[in-house]
């Protein structure tokens, strides 16, 4: 088992949410702070409970007028309070995670998920079959609905023919109108694959194998697991396969409050002329506050290789293939790489937009990349770093491509990817992704949020 | 016929505390108004969380496993996850096998005709949540979901939609402590054979529980929970003579606060000074 201490750094604000959210009724804002109410706190005192419901059944509601009023300083009453950037009024505060003693700390299901977003990434970017399945599997999603009908209509009620694989093949090759028969067959496989069945299998009979209709209407129907076929290809078919179980992360160590602070996170998104800037759109500021922790913030935690899962004998079960060993035994190769590739194309973006902060960020964090120390790497990770540090959409953008079709567009529009809030419309022309989350320091637009570094300890 | 004599047991006594938080899973609760997706196992008269002995000795077992190589040959369970154990089939091995022989073989299937005893040597019981330790105060005072519980909340990203999915399960914090912790290891002389392997093969036991310390215990292990420690240990022989009333007070094998300070070489030379036949 080989285990390494990291000691994580946050290049950037990094708010890793609780889903929970404060509103005005949970908390005052006092003098450049914001304090969270402890209810038990303030009945400690003597508050009647009936008089305190109907002040807060009034919209006009303040905790710290209410406070104020009872000459409570909002110290006394507070369970925990932080430095917040701007009185909150009516926008809610993202509640940042911390453990039970309000120590805050990052979770190993945060880093876990970033490292394996990187190691999908790596392993789709440099396998063509991976793609070729995964252009086909999201195909096949886009046109699911068509290609159901059209089994549902050739097999005309006959439960038989419904399962008939044959009859899959008619209804792909007209869905998609494809000429090439090669191709139908692959989309074929691709189909069974995402769906978990074994072509060959159903083509000799077996009942487990067979797919129905309504198996194939309802294939990429869930926007919240669309990449579940693609990782399952790249990782493992269930999670007792998964590559991910080899690596082990731990929580970080926590930190003090004194570490977090509630900042102001705005919409941004291309105006009318097509500039960048701070959404606003009928009277309405797109802005909210977030818990988050500083920028310098640093903890440790570790990272462990489950040697026992990669050794001849674990090997006989799992089946991990050699490119997918070296993906976890070169795992800051593989978090650096996929990083670079966001931050080049936030970059180009930024520049593009003129925001000159944002792009000296970027560009710091582009030569920090270039400069690591061995087993060094960056991940963007919490909330806020929207779809493009999120996703490997920058790959099934590429591989959507098409002279002849727009399949990515008709992605985009089946699973309302760039929706436009006002009218529900998706429009394929326009620039997606056209939003970006800027944090900010003080008045100024200063971050990209997320960003951290990991640095190997010595000894 | 076979003759099996108890020579004496090894009681190992100590805490367990959670260095991550901790889950082992109950039943989903079904009729809990609110329930959440993944509970925690709760004691069925306190309602506080706790640690089963089978869950313990089950994951000391498979680590031991892992630990000497032993294939997993054994499925015990079939479907969602297949779950594979050791078992030696082959009376030979299963003599010389620590992992067999500390924890145990299902009675059964082709060993029914084994003409050797086969002991387990090990008890291994359920540990509640401390009643006396200030860690208990603390996690009592804290503001937590549930008593004595965190419900976290996580949220899974869609790899190319970037949809959320919310899900949440339940922990005991970090930094809870589990006591009284008791094991007994018991001390056979099988056919007047001695006690030297069972003397050998406890030391795997403390192999096991030091293995447990680096690996987890309960779920979400490759996500950071189920880290622990085994703190305040107290390692005591009792032998034939003392429960038979020739000796007032069982041996202190040994003693300390982390499995390090236990000095577990030393532990086969003391029960032999201390058989009292
Ligand atoms: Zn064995």
């Amino acid at each position: 088992m080989s285990s390494t201490t990291y000691r994580l750094t946050c290049l950037s604000p990094v708010h890793i949410g609780t889903g929970q959210q404060w509103s005005k009724f949970d908390g005052a804002y006092h003098e450049g702070r914001w304090y969270v109410v402890d209810l038990d706190r303030v009945f400690a005192l003597g508050v009647d409970g009936n008089e305190l419901a109907q002040a807060m059944s009034s919209g006009a509601f303040s905790w710290a007028e209410w406070l104020r009023g009872r000459r409570i300083s909002p110290e006394q009453v507070a369970l925990y309070s932080l430095p917040c950037a701007l009185p909150p009024g009516e926008v809610y505060i993202r509640e940042g995670i911390k453990d039970v003693y309000l120590r805050p700390y990052i979770p190993a299901t945060t880093l876990k998920g970033a490292v394996r977003t990187a190691i999908v990434w790596y392993l789709l970017r440099h396998d063509e079959q991976a793609q070729a399945f995964t252009r086909r599997y999201l195909i096949l999603a886009v046109y699911a609905k068509d290609i159901g009908q059209i089994v549902n209509r050739l097999a005309k009620g006959n439960r038989q023919a419904e399962e008939d694989p044959q009859l899959h093949l008619r209804a792909i090759r007209e869905a998609l109108e494809l000429d090439d028969a090669q191709e139908a067959e692959a989309f074929l496989q691709t189909l069974y694959r995402a769906l978990g069945k074994h072509l060959e299998g159903a083509r000799r009979g077996d009942r487990y194998e067979r797919v129905r209709m309504r198996d194939i209407r309802e294939l990429g129907s869930d926007r919240r697991f669309l990449a579940l076929p693609v990782e399952r290809y790249l990782l493992g078919k269930d999670p007792n396969h998964d590559l991910l179980r080899v690596l082990q992360v731990g929580d970080s160590e926590t930190t003090s409050l004194e570490q977090m602070e509630v900042g102001l996170v705005w919409t941004y998104h291309l105006n009318q002329s097509g500039r960048l800037q701070p959404k606003r759109e009928q009277g309405m500021e797109y802005k909210s506050l977030a818990e988050w922790l500083k920028p310098e913030t640093s903890v440790r935690l570790s990272l462990r290789i489950d040697e026992s899962l990669l050794g001849e004998q674990a090997n006989k079960v799992l089946k991990f293939k050699p490119t997918q060993q070296q993906a976890i035994r070169r795992l800051p190769e593989v978090c650096n790489s996929y990083a670079r590739s966001v931050i080049g194309r936030q970059k180009e973006y930024v520049t593009r937009h003129h925001q000159p902060q944002l792009q000296a960020f970027y560009n710091q964090l582009q030569q920090r990349l270039d400069s690591l120390p061995g087993g060094a790497f960056l991940l963007n990770i919490g909330w806020g770093g929207g779809w493009e540090a999120k996703t490997v959409g920058d790959i099934v953008q590429e591989i959507l491509h098409d002279d002849d079709y727009d399949d990515f567009g008709e992605l985009r529009k089946r699973y309302k990817l760039g929706e436009n809030p006002q009218t529900n419309r998706i429009n394929p022309d326009a620039p997606f992704p056209e939003t970006r989350l800027v944090a900010y320091q003080g008045a100024a637009a200063a971050y990209p949020l997320g960003w951290v570094l990991l640095e190997p300890e010595k000894g | 016929m076979p003759n099996l004599m108890l020579k004496g047991k090894v009681i190992i006594t100590g805490a367990i505390e959670a260095v991550t938080g901790l889950h082992i899973g109950g039943a989903a609760a079904g009729l809990d108004i609110g329930g959440i997706d993944n509970p925690v196992i709760r004691h069925p008269v306190t309602r506080e969380p706790y640690i089963p002995g089978s869950s313990l000795r089950g994951k000391m077992r498979s680590l031991l496993d892992k630990h000497l190589g032993l294939e997993a040959n054994k499925l015990i369970q079939r479907w969602k996850p297949a779950v594979r154990l050791h078992e030696c089939d082959d009376e030979e091995k299963y003599l010389q096998c620590p992992a067999c022989q500390i924890f145990g073989v299902t009675p059964g299937d082709q060993r029914r005709d084994w003409n050797r005893l086969k002991p387990s040597r090990l008890i291994v019981r359920d540990v509640l949540l401390s009643q006396t330790h200030e860690a208990t105060r603390r996690l009592r005072e804290a503001k937590t979901d549930l008593p004595f519980t965190e419900v976290k909340w996580e949220a899974a990203i869609d790899r190319i939609t970037a949809a959320a999915v919310p899900r949440q399960n339940e922990r005991v914090p970090a930094g809870a402590v589990f006591s009284p912790f008791e094991m007994v290891y018991n001390l056979f002389d099988l056919n007047g054979t001695g006690i030297d392997n069972d003397i050998r093969w406890l030391t795997h036991l403390f192999k096991a529980m030091e293995l447990l310390e680096d690996d987890y215990l309960g779920g979400y292990g490759s996500r950071g929970a189920g880290k622990i420690a085994f703190r305040e240990l107290k390692v005591l022989f009792k032998s034939r003579a003392y429960y038979e009333g020739e000796i007032s007070e069982p041996v202190v094998l040994g003693e300390g606060n982390t499995l390090r300070d236990l000095n577990v070489s030393q532990f086969g030379e003391k029960i032999r000074q201390n058989l009292g036949d």
